[in-house]
């Protein structure tokens, strides 16, 4: 117990480093969970168009892509 | 092509002047911008002395700013710089000769305007022959990297803010040189050193901004 | 190599080595966070905050590796107009930008205990500074276009532009910095890299850089899925 406070105190700077620490977590998981959510969005808004033309015009299924 | 690049300065020029506003907007704002400083740091005549090459300074890199985004906007607006891409002259060479007269309406009326607010920020008598130096070797460089700047944001959404984000990092380094010629000159050490280095970023941003400016200007008429 | 710069065919490749990066980027992370956290010994002068460096350092390696990954293609798509290196570029610059904070926030908590200040114009935070700021304004210029291929042409053309002025701001800060040196910062160079600090050190920067390749390809499918979904709209606007 007195070892995981005495780590968790890091010698008295201990707040400076954790936040540090924790910053760059915050910030790099806010960046992946970002980047995740919008693709994820693009690329269902990307199927529902194209189940949308396949439905509507299905002549012109060649021309995807 | 030398006439040429004349006839884009001139015609360039003589539609400021024939509006004349954009000039005396420029100048005032310098004023303006000068005169918060001493109300806003105090009176005391040492302080302003000591601040005055860098409040000079940063007064005259945000008025150079201020003016970038007429530099090709009207052009666009109206067509002809569609016709001036197609013309016989690099694209590369108009953009050189609308800095020209970019800076003929704005860095020489600065150039000017600048030993007078020097004196309401009681600037050392030794500074003033370095601040001319400074500033005649400051402003083009000014002009071409705003130039750069203004053509990048052509038919961008908020243009005129979308410029300061971008040219105002570019133009530290004529910040730090220009206002370090002008201390060592108040300090009676050499400015040369700064002014050659001004010089040399002068020669940096001579082919660059140009290059940069006809590229941009490029993508926004594909 | 034009093949590969078709970005369908990037993604084909890029896509089965998503989770084998991903995998590595949390092996990385891991590692260099029980070395830099636990296994590694304090600085003699700096203590514990020295662990600090192991985010701290790599996060300035990355803010810079990744501005010149952006140069490269957005240079690369300038010249042989190809839209994939305008995309990298794109998709490269939140990340970059987010390194960028990173070194600066964890710079000033480093600098509080330390100098005893949040802040120092110190010369290479006053660099990294204005790194961020070219990153904000490619940012800004990226997204400011109706039209996002005309955006991501034109601020590539602003990031070379960066990418040439940033010796010039590097070498102009520098100079500026020794003319005002600060008196209050007694050390400016980091500890003697000793290898047990090398170590965590190194892990982590590769830890960085797998995770900015993981976002990178992730964010570049946004930025195709987004093209496509462009031209299923204008073609339907056409009909």
């Amino acid at each position: 117990m007195e070892q995981i406070t005495e780590f968790l105190a890091m010698g008295g700077h201990g707040a400076y480093i954790w936040s540090a620490y924790g910053i760059t977590t915050i910030v790099l998981l806010a960046v992946l969970v970002v980047s995740i959510r919008h693709m994820r969005g693009q690329e269902y808004l990307l199927q529902q168009l194209r189940a949308a033309r396949r439905g509507g015009a299905s002549h012109q299924n060649e021309l995807d892509e | 092509m030398i006439r040429a690049m004349g006839l884009i300065i001139a015609r360039d020029v003589r539609l400021t002047l024939r509006q004349g506003t954009d000039i005396i907007m420029i100048l005032m704002f310098f004023l303006i911008a000068t005169a918060l400083f001493p109300l806003g740091v105090g009176p005391e005549p040492n302080i302003l002395a000591r601040m005055a090459s860098g409040v000079l300074w940063v007064c005259a890199l945000l008025a150079a700013v201020l003016s970038l985004d007429h530099l090709f906007q009207a052009d666009y607006d109206d067509g002809s710089l569609d016709l001036l891409t197609l013309g016989p002259l690099p694209l590369e060479l108009v953009v050189l000769a609308k800095v020209a007269a970019h800076w003929v309406v704005t860095g020489l009326p600065l150039i000017l305007a600048a030993p007078v607010l020097a004196l309401l920020l009681n600037l050392p008598t030794d500074g003033y022959a370095t601040l001319f130096m400074s500033m005649a070797l400051g402003t083009p460089i000014l002009s071409l990297m705003g130039a750069a700047g203004a053509a990048l944001t052509l038919g961008a959404r908020r243009g005129g803010a979308l410029i300061a984000l971008l040219v105002l990092p570019l133009y530290i380094p004529v910040l730090i040189f220009a206002v370090g010629a002008m201390d060592a000159a108040i300090a009676g050490l050499p400015a040369k050193p700064h002014l050659l280095i001004l010089a040399a970023v002068l020669a940096t941003a001579l082919p660059l901004a140009p290059w940069a400016g006809a590229a941009a200007i490029r993508q926004s008429l594909d | 190599m034009h093949k590969y710069a078709n970005p369908n065919q990037f993604l084909r490749i890029a896509n089965p080595l998503l989770p084998w990066l991903s995998g590595l980027t949390v092996l990385c992370m891991g590692m260099g966070l029980y070395l830099g956290l636990f296994a590694s010994p304090k600085d003699y002068q700096q203590g514990e905050t020295v662990r600090i460096m192991y985010i701290h350092v790599p996060s300035a390696w990355m803010a810079m590796f990744v501005y010149g990954s952006m140069a490269m293609a957005g240079a690369t798509a300038l010249i042989w107009r190809h839209p994939l290196g305008h995309m990298i570029a794109k998709a490269s610059a939140p990340v970059g930008a987010s390194f960028t904070m990173i070194c600066l926030l964890t710079g000033s908590l480093w600098g509080k205990p330390m100098w005893g200040t949040w802040w120092v114009w110190d010369a290479r935070l006053t660099s990294v500074l204005i790194l961020f700021f070219l990153y904000i304004g490619y940012i800004a210029l990226v997204n400011a276009f109706d039209d996002s291929a005309r955006g991501q042409r034109t601020a590539s053309v602003l990031v070379l532009v960066g990418a040439v002025n940033l010796p010039i701001i590097k070498f102009s800060v520098d100079w500026w910095n020794t003319l005002h040196q600060p008196a209050s910062v007694v050390r400016m160079d980091g500890p003697a890299v000793h290898p047990s600090m090398l170590w965590p050190l190194l892990i982590m920067s590769i830890g960085f850089t797998m995770f900015y390749f993981v976002v990178l390809i992730l964010r570049l499918r946004s930025e195709l899925a987004a093209t496509k979904i462009r031209n299923i709209r204008l073609g339907q606007a056409g009909e």
